[in-house]
C-alpha cells in the first residue's frame, strides 16, 4: 500500500525532530528516484567500463568509476576502480561444467553476467558530543554502497521489483544492474572481461522514457554516442527550418551532418548512394530452359513468399523448346516427326510433352514424351509496373 | 571462356538425373526454387507421375549438353560431379505386395558392383505422400530385392534408382 507524499514543513520556534529531517531527505531522494524510474530505464550512466590488466603477468579484471541507475530509480556510484575477485565467482556456485572442462579453448569458454548491485550500509562517524536524549551511538549516516556478483551464462539483469509509484529507491530489495561479462580460465582465474562479447550479449545502458522530445533550439539531433567526440558520429537531425526536414549521417565537429538521406516535409527524398530493398524493384527477369515437372526459377531477389503475399507479380511465357532432335529418347534409329503436345504453367511447376509420330507405322498412337521448354519470367511489384 | 553451364536435379543417394534445367542468373539455387514441393516424375504415356520429395533431391551444375534436357533420367552425375549417360540402365522392375525386385543391365558375364545404393520411390496415392525404400547391391548380382510395405491395393508408379545407372519409371499393380 502506499503512502501519501509529504515534504517537512517547518514554523519559527518548532523543536525539529530526527523524523523532520529525515523526512526532508526522503523527499527528495524519493522525487528523484521517481524521476529516475518512470522517465529513464534503468542501466549504466557513465563509466563502468570492464577492462583487462595483464601487466603484472597475472590476468585482473578491473571496473572503472561510474554510475549506474537501477530499476526502483536507486543511483549506484562507483567511486574507484574496482578489482573484480576472481575468487567471488568461483564462491556464487555459478560456474558450469563448460567453465572447467578439459579441452576447452579459454575463447570458447562461456561468458558469466556481471552484476551490480546498490546497498545501505549504516555508519557511524565520530562524533564531538552526545546530543540531549540520545540513546546512544545510533548510526548517523548511511553508505550508499554496493556490491558486485555474477550470474550464471545466459542470466539476465532484474526485472523491476512491485513497487509502488510512491515509493522511492529500493534499500531493501537487491536489484541488480548488468555492467559486462566476465570468462573464466578453467582453473581459478578470470581468462577474459568484455561489455559486448557476442551478439545479443550487452550490459543495459541508461535510457530514456518519453512520448515527445522537444527541441527548443528547432534542431533535435539523436546521435550514437561512440567516444568522446561528436565527429564521424551517426546522428538524426530533425529541423523545423525551412518547412521541416529530417536528416541522416555522420556528425562534423561542429554538430552538423553530412547528409546520407535527407527527407522534406513534402516528402522529397534524397540520397546520396543507393537504395535497396528487401522488395525488388523494378522488373526482374529470369530466363532458360526448364524440364516437365520442375518448378521455374524466380529472378534473384525474389521469394515465393513474396509472391504468395502480392508483393511481387509474375509474368511466365512458355515456348516449346525447338531444337534439331530427330528421334524421341530411347531410340537410335528411324524416321520421327516431333509434335508439342503440352506446354503449360500451373502455378510455377511446368508440364511439357511432345509427341513423336514414327513415320514407320504412321497411323499408329504417337509416343507422348516428358520433355523441356523455354521460359522467361518477368517480375515487377505490385501496383508499381513501370 | 567459361564453359555453357546448365543445372540438374539428381537422386542425392544415386546420383540419378530426374530433371534439368537453365537459367540467366549464375549459381546454383536451392532445390526447392527448381522443384518447390517435389519434382514430378511422369512416364510415357501416361497421365500417372510420382512426386519426388525435395530432401531426396541435390541441384548440381554439370557442363551443358543437349541430350540431358532431351533425356535427363537417361544420365547420371558421377563421383567427379561430371553428368553422363551410363552404359547400362535399370532392366526390369517387378513387384510384388512385400518387395520391389529391381533389375539392372549387365555385360556378359555380369558383372555388378557390391553395395550400392537401390532406391525404390512409390506414389503413395491420393491420400499419403510417397513412400521410400532402399537396399543394396550384391556382388554380380543383377537383382536387388527392396522390401517394401504399406502401399495402398491400386496402380502406382514406381521409380526405381540404382547408384550408377539410369533410372526408370513404371506403373505397378499392388493388392
Amino acid at each position: 500500500m502506499s503512502d501519501t507524499i509529504a515534504r517537512p514543513s517547518f514554523y519559527e520556534g518548532q523543536v525539529l525532530r530526527a523524523e523532520d529531517l529525515g523526512l526532508g531527505i526522503d523527499y527528495g531522494r524519493g522525487q528523484m528516484a521517481r524521476h529516475d524510474r518512470y522517465l529513464h530505464t534503468p542501466g549504466i550512466a557513465t563509466g563502468l567500463e570492464l577492462t583487462v590488466d595483464k601487466t603484472t603477468g597475472v590476468t585482473q579484471v578491473k571496473l572503472s568509476p561510474g554510475m549506474a541507475v537501477d530499476a526502483t530509480g536507486r543511483e549506484i556510484v562507483v567511486d574507484r576502480e574496482e578489482t573484480l575477485a576472481p575468487e567471488d565467482l568461483d564462491r556464487l556456485g555459478v560456474l558450469i561444467p563448460a567453465d572447467t572442462a578439459g579441452g576447452v579453448k579459454p575463447e570458447d569458454r562461456p561468458w558469466h553476467p556481471v552484476f551490480l548491485v546498490g546497498r545501505d550500509e549504516s555508519a557511524t562517524p565520530p562524533s564531538v558530543s552526545r546530543g540531549c536524549g540520545s540513546a546512544g551511538a545510533q548510526p548517523t549516516r548511511t553508505n550508499e554502497a554496493y556490491d558486485l556478483s555474477y550470474g550464471r551464462p545466459g542470466e539476465a539483469a532484474d526485472d523491476p521489483p512491485t513497487i509502488d509509484v510512491t515509493d522511492g529507491p529500493g534499500s531493501t530489495t537487491a536489484v541488480r544492474v548488468l555492467i559486462g561479462f566476465v570468462q573464466w580460465d578453467g582453473a581459478s582465474n578470470f581468462n577474459d572481461a568484455k561489455a559486448m562479447p557476442a551478439a545479443g550479449m550487452s550490459p543495459s545502458y541508461a535510457g530514456v522514457r518519453a512520448d515527445e522530445m522537444v527541441a527548443r533550439s528547432g534542431t533535435l539531433t539523436l546521435r550514437a554516442d561512440l567516444g568522446t567526440t561528436r565527429e564521424k558520429r551517426p546522428a538524426i537531425v530533425v529541423d523545423g527550418d525551412d518547412g521541416g526536414e529530417m536528416r541522416f549521417g555522420l556528425q562534423d565537429a561542429h554538430g552538423g551532418v553530412n547528409e546520407a538521406f535527407k527527407v522534406n516535409a513534402a516528402g522529397d527524398l534524397t540520397v546520396s548512394g543507393r537504395i535497396k530493398s528487401l522488395v525488388a524493384t523494378g522488373v526482374l527477369v529470369e530466363s532458360g530452359t526448364i524440364f516437365d515437372g520442375m518448378t521455374i526459377p524466380l529472378p534473384s531477389g525474389v521469394t515465393q513468399k513474396q509472391v504468395d503475399d502480392g508483393q511481387i507479380v509474375l509474368h511466365v511465357a512458355l515456348t516449346p523448346r525447338r531444337v534439331a532432335e530427330l528421334r524421341p529418347p530411347g531410340q537410335t534409329a528411324g524416321t520421327f516427326i516431333k509434335d508439342p503436345f503440352e506446354c503449360r504453367l500451373d502455378g510455377r511447376r511446368v508440364f511439357v510433352r511432345e509427341r513423336w509420330f514414327n513415320v514407320a507405322t504412321w497411323g499408329s498412337p504417337p509416343a507422348t514424351i516428358a520433355a523441356a521448354c523455354n521460359y522467361v519470367v518477368l517480375a515487377y511489384v505490385s501496383g508499381s509496373a513501370s | 571462356m567459361t564453359a555453357k553451364k546448365m543445372l540438374v536435379v539428381v537422386l542425392s543417394r544415386t546420383g540419378a538425373v530426374l530433371g534439368a534445367a537453365t537459367r540467366s542468373t549464375p549459381g546454383v539455387p536451392a532445390v526447392g526454387d527448381l522443384v518447390g514441393d517435389g519434382l514430378v516424375a511422369r512416364r510415357r504415356n501416361s497421365e500417372a507421375s510420382v512426386v519426388i520429395p525435395p530432401e531426396d533431391l541435390e541441384v548440381k551444375e554439370v557442363d551443358y549438353s543437349d541430350d540431358v534436357l532431351h533425356d535427363p533420367r537417361a544420365h547420371v552425375v558421377d563421383a567427379s560431379g561430371s553428368v553422363a549417360a551410363p552404359a547400362y540402365r535399370i532392366a526390369s522392375i517387378t513387384s510384388t505386395n512385400t518387395g520391389v525386385t529391381v533389375t539392372v543391365d549387365t555385360g556378359s558375364p555380369a558383372v555388378v558392383a557390391p553395395d550400392k545404393t537401390v532406391l525404390v520411390v512409390i506414389d503413395g496415392g491420393p491420400n499419403q505422400g510417397p513412400l521410400k525404400f532402399s537396399g543394396k547391391t550384391a556382388l554380380n548380382v543383377a537383382a536387388t530385392l527392396v522390401p517394401v510395405s504399406g502401399v495402398p491395393p491400386g496402380i502406382h508408379m514406381v521409380l526405381a534408382s540404382v547408384d550408377g545407372y539410369a533410372s526408370r519409371l513404371r506403373a505397378h499393380t499392388f493388392s
